[in-house]
C-alpha cells in the first residue's frame, strides 16, 4: 500500500467514526428529571409545646385528691363566669367529674371532696407544664400528679393554645398502677371565648378528613422510604383510618397557621410494610399546612386556624370571687370576717388580692356607714358581703321591729354601697331563733370553726385553729377588726391551700347560690 | 596550506527520527482514540429517541419508555437513559421468583460479598398491577426486578452518573417502571 493510500484509509476511518458519532443522540444537559409532587404534609420533630399557664391571663388552677378511691386531678378554668367561658368550664368539670365517678365505681367507693392534714403539699394548683406529654406510668407514679401510691386515676392538664379568642386545654386521664395502664385518654377542649362555643379537636375536622390526610401521610412516608411506584395510597385501610382518626383528636395549631397532629406509635399500613418500613416506634408528628387543611375543616376548625398566631384576647383576670368553683369536686372552705370594716380591713384586702383569695365579710351597718369606701372596695375586689346587723345586738332579745331594723337597715346600706345583693346574714354571737330567721328573710350563716381571735391568742395558735380545724364545706370565723387575724391571714390561706382546700365565698360554698332560708353552720357535703 | 573545516551536521537522519516519533505519536493517539471512543460509539450506533408511544420489547415484557429518553440495545438487553444521560438503566429479561431474581442481579452486580452497601428490599405494586422488588445499592444504583405476580419478568440495573444524586432521579425511575407491561 502506498503512503497516499495509507493516509486515505486513515482519513476514511476518522470520517466513519465521526459519522457514527454524529448519528448517535447526544445528551441534553438542560433536561431536568421530574420530581415527585412536593409533599403537602411534613413530619416534624415535635408538636407545639404546651404553654406556661401563668402566661394565660386569669386561668384558675384547680386540684383535687381523694385517697379513698385513689384519684388526683389537676385542671384549670377560664376566668370569670360569663357566657364566653361558662360552657368551656362546664365541659372541663364534666371531664373531671366523669373520671372521678368512673374511679369511684371501679373501686366501689363514693367520691367526696377531701382535705388532708397540714403539710400535704397541695397548695400548687392547675396544670403542670408538659405533664400531659409524660409517659402514663410516670404520671401515675408522680406524687404531684398521680393518685396516692401510684394506683388509681390521674387527671392532668396542659394549656395548649391561647391565640386570639381561642383558648385550649389538653386533659389527659390515666388509670392504672405499677402493674399496668388500664386506660389512657386525652381530650383537647377548645373555647372560642368570643362566642362561648366549645369544641373538641376532632370537631375541627369535617368528615372524610381522616382518609384524605391519611393518604397524604402514607404517601409522604412512602416517598421518604424510597418508593418507586406512582400509585398513591388511597387511604382506605381501616387501621390506617382509625389511627388518623385518633390523631385528629390531637390537633393543635402552630403560630405559623398550620395544624399539627400526632399519630401514636405503632402506625403502619400494608404499603409501608411492603416497603420494609416497620410500625413506628415513636409518635409521629405531622404538620398540615393551612391550605391543605382548609378543605377538610369545619367552621370550628377554621375559627381555630384563623386565630393562629394572634395575641391572646381571651377574658381578662377577674377577682377570685367571680371565678368558677365547684365545691362538689374540690374541698372548699369559706373564710369569713365579721364586725368590719375596721382599721385592718385594707391590709386584709391587700393580702386577699395578692393571694387570689375570695372571702366573705359580715359587716356591721354602723361600721359600714362610717367607712363606705372600704365597703365599696370589698365589693369591687370580688368579695361577698353579708349582713351582721347594725351594732351587734343579741337578736333574740330584741322585739320584732328592732330585729327588722337591725337586719333591714344594714342590708339596705350594704346593698347601696356595694351594689351587690346581700343574701345572707350572720346573727351576732351566733344567737338566733325561728322568729329572728322569719324576720330576717334570708338565711343565717354561722360557722364551723371559731378561731376566737377576739381573745388575742398567739399567732401560731390562731393559725393552727384556722388551718387545722377546717373541714370541707366548713366556714371559718375571723374578725377583720383584730390585727392578729389580719396578720395571720397569709399563713392561714397558705395552710388551708396546702391541705387541699379551695377558698370560697359563702355563695360559692353552697354551689353558687346561698340557701333560700334557714340557719347553716356549713355547706352540706355529698 | 591546508584548508579544512568541520564536517556538515548530518541533518537528514535526525529529521527522519523526529518525523518517525511524530508519526508514532499520531498512531498511538489514533489507537487510543479508537479503543476508547469507538466501542461506545459503536455500541450506541443503534441509539434512538423514544416517542413515548412505541413499546420496547425486552424478553416477555414491553416497556413504554418516556418520550425523549434514549434507548439502545435489543430484546435481550436494552439500555435506557434519561435525556441528560444522568440515569442509565440496563434492562434484561429474567425469570423465577422476583426476590430470587433480585438476589441473582445483586450477585452479578456486586458479587457474593457485596462491594457496596445494599439497602432493604422494598416491594410495591405498580399502577399496571405488576410488582416491583427493589433495593438501593451503594450511593448511585437501584437494582430492581419487575414481576407479574410471582413470575419475574425484567431485571433492571439503574445507575446515576457520579456528578448526580440518585434521589433526584428516583421519580424518573418511577416513570420508567410505570411503563412496563407484561
Amino acid at each position: 500500500m502506498t503512503a497516499s493510500r495509507r493516509w486515505a484509509a486513515a482519513l476514511a476511518s476518522l470520517v466513519l467514526v465521526g459519522l457514527i458519532t454524529a448519528c448517535a443522540p447526544g445528551a441534553d444537559p438542560d433536561w431536568s428529571p421530574p420530581q415527585w409532587p412536593a409533599a403537602e404534609l411534613a413530619v416534624v420533630a415535635d408538636s407545639p409545646a404546651p404553654l406556661d399557664p401563668a402566661a394565660v391571663s386569669g386561668l384558675v388552677g384547680q386540684r383535687l385528691r381523694n385517697d379513698d378511691i385513689g384519684v388526683q386531678a389537676r385542671f384549670a378554668y377560664l376566668p370569670g363566669s360569663g357566657a364566653g367561658v361558662l360552657p368551656f368550664n362546664e365541659r372541663v368539670d364534666a371531664l373531671v367529674r366523669g373520671a372521678v365517678d368512673a374511679r369511684a365505681v371501679a373501686v366501689g367507693g363514693h367520691y367526696r371532696p377531701t382535705a388532708f392534714a397540714p403539710g400535704a403539699g397541695l397548695g400548687d394548683r392547675g396544670c403542670v407544664v408538659g405533664s400531659t406529654e409524660r409517659p402514663a406510668a410516670e404520671i401515675l407514679a408522680d406524687a404531684t400528679l398521680g393518685p396516692a401510691g401510684g394506683v388509681g386515676t390521674a387527671v392532668v392538664c396542659d394549656v395548649v393554645s391561647a391565640e386570639g379568642s381561642i383558648a385550649a386545654q389538653r386533659i389527659r386521664i390515666v388509670t392504672g398502677g405499677p402493674d399496668g395502664i388500664q386506660s389512657d385518654t386525652e381530650t383537647i377542649l377548645y373555647a372560642d371565648t368570643a362566642t362561648g362555643a366549645v369544641f373538641t379537636a376532632p370537631e375541627l375536622w369535617a368528615e372524610g378528613a381522616a382518609a384524605a390526610l391519611g393518604a397524604d401521610i402514607v404517601e409522604a412516608l412512602r416517598r421518604d422510604a424510597g418508593a418507586l411506584s406512582l400509585t398513591p395510597s388511597d387511604g382506605s385501610g381501616e387501621a390506617q383510618r382509625a389511627a388518623i382518626d385518633t390523631a385528629l383528636a390531637t390537633t393543635l395549631p402552630t403560630p405559623d397557621g398550620a395544624l399539627v397532629i400526632t399519630i401514636t406509635s405503632g402506625f403502619t399500613t400494608p404499603e409501608l410494610t411492603e416497603l420494609g418500613l416497620k410500625a413506628t416506634t415513636k409518635p409521629l408528628t405531622v404538620e398540615i399546612p393551612r391550605e391543605t387543611a382548609e378543605p377538610f375543616l369545619t367552621d370550628a376548625g377554621r375559627t381555630v386556624l384563623a386565630a393562629a398566631g394572634l395575641p391572646y384576647a381571651g377574658p381578662a383576670d377577674v377577682p377570685a370571687g367571680a371565678d368558677r368553683l365547684n365545691c362538689s369536686l374540690v374541698p372548699c372552705v369559706a373564710l369569713t370576717y365579721d364586725d368590719g370594716p375596721g382599721a385592718p380591713t385594707g391590709t386584709l384586702l391587700d393580702t386577699l388580692r395578692d393571694t387570689g383569695t375570695a372571702a366573705t365579710f359580715y359587716m356591721l351597718g354602723g361600721n359600714a356607714s362610717g367607712n363606705p369606701d372600704m365597703v365599696r372596695r370589698v365589693a369591687a375586689e370580688g368579695h361577698e358581703i353579708g349582713d351582721h346587723t347594725w351594732n351587734h345586738p343579741q337578736l333574740p332579745k330584741l322585739d320584732d321591729a328592732a330585729v327588722a331594723r337591725q337586719i333591714g337597715d344594714t342590708r339596705a346600706l350594704l346593698q347601696q354601697l356595694s351594689g351587690q345583693a346581700v343574701a345572707t346574714f350572720r346573727p351576732p354571737y351566733g344567737e338566733y331563733d325561728a322568729r329572728v330567721l322569719a324576720i330576717a328573710g334570708v338565711p343565717a350563716i354561722l360557722w364551723t370553726v371559731d378561731t376566737r381571735d377576739w381573745a388575742k391568742p398567739a399567732d401560731d395558735v390562731l393559725i393552727q385553729r384556722g388551718v387545722t380545724e377546717a373541714n370541707p364545706g366548713g366556714i371559718i370565723l375571723f374578725h377583720d377588726i383584730h390585727d392578729n387575724s389580719v396578720r395571720v391571714a397569709p399563713a392561714v390561706i397558705a395552710g388551708l391551700r396546702d391541705r387541699g382546700f379551695a377558698l370560697a365565698t359563702v355563695s360559692q360554698l353552697f354551689g353558687g347560690t346561698p340557701p333560700a332560708s334557714g340557719a347553716w353552720r356549713g355547706a352540706p357535703q355529698p | 596550506m591546508t584548508t579544512g573545516g568541520r564536517m556538515p551536521f548530518p541533518r537528514a537522519p535526525w529529521d527522519r527520527i523526529l518525523a518517525l516519533f511524530g508519526a508514532l505519536g499520531v498512531v498511538v493517539f489514533l489507537v487510543l482514540a479508537a479503543v476508547t471512543v469507538i466501542p461506545p460509539v459503536l455500541a450506541d450506533r443503534d441509539a434512538r429517541v423514544s416517542d413515548g408511544a412505541a413499546p420496547l420489547t425486552v424478553g416477555a415484557a414491553q416497556i413504554i419508555v418516556p418520550q425523549g429518553w434514549i434507548v439502545t440495545g435489543d430484546a435481550v438487553q436494552a439500555g435506557i437513559r434519561t435525556p441528560d444521560a444522568a440515569l442509565i438503566t440496563m434492562v434484561t429479561p429474567t425469570e423465577g421468583a422476583p426476590e430470587e431474581a433480585l438476589q441473582r442481579l445483586l450477585r452479578a452486580e456486586s458479587g457474593v460479598v457485596p462491594t457496596a452497601t445494599v439497602g432493604p428490599l422494598r416491594t410495591e405494586t405498580l399502577e399496571s398491577g405488576l410488582r416491583i422488588v427493589h433495593t438501593d445499592v451503594g450511593d448511585d444504583a437501584v437494582l430492581s426486578v419487575i414481576a407479574d405476580g410471582d413470575r419475574a419478568l425484567l431485571g433492571l440495573v439503574s445507575r446515576v452518573g457520579e456528578d448526580f444524586d440518585r434521589a433526584d432521579y428516583r421519580a424518573s425511575l418511577g416513570l420508567l417502571v410505570a411503563g412496563v407491561r407484561s
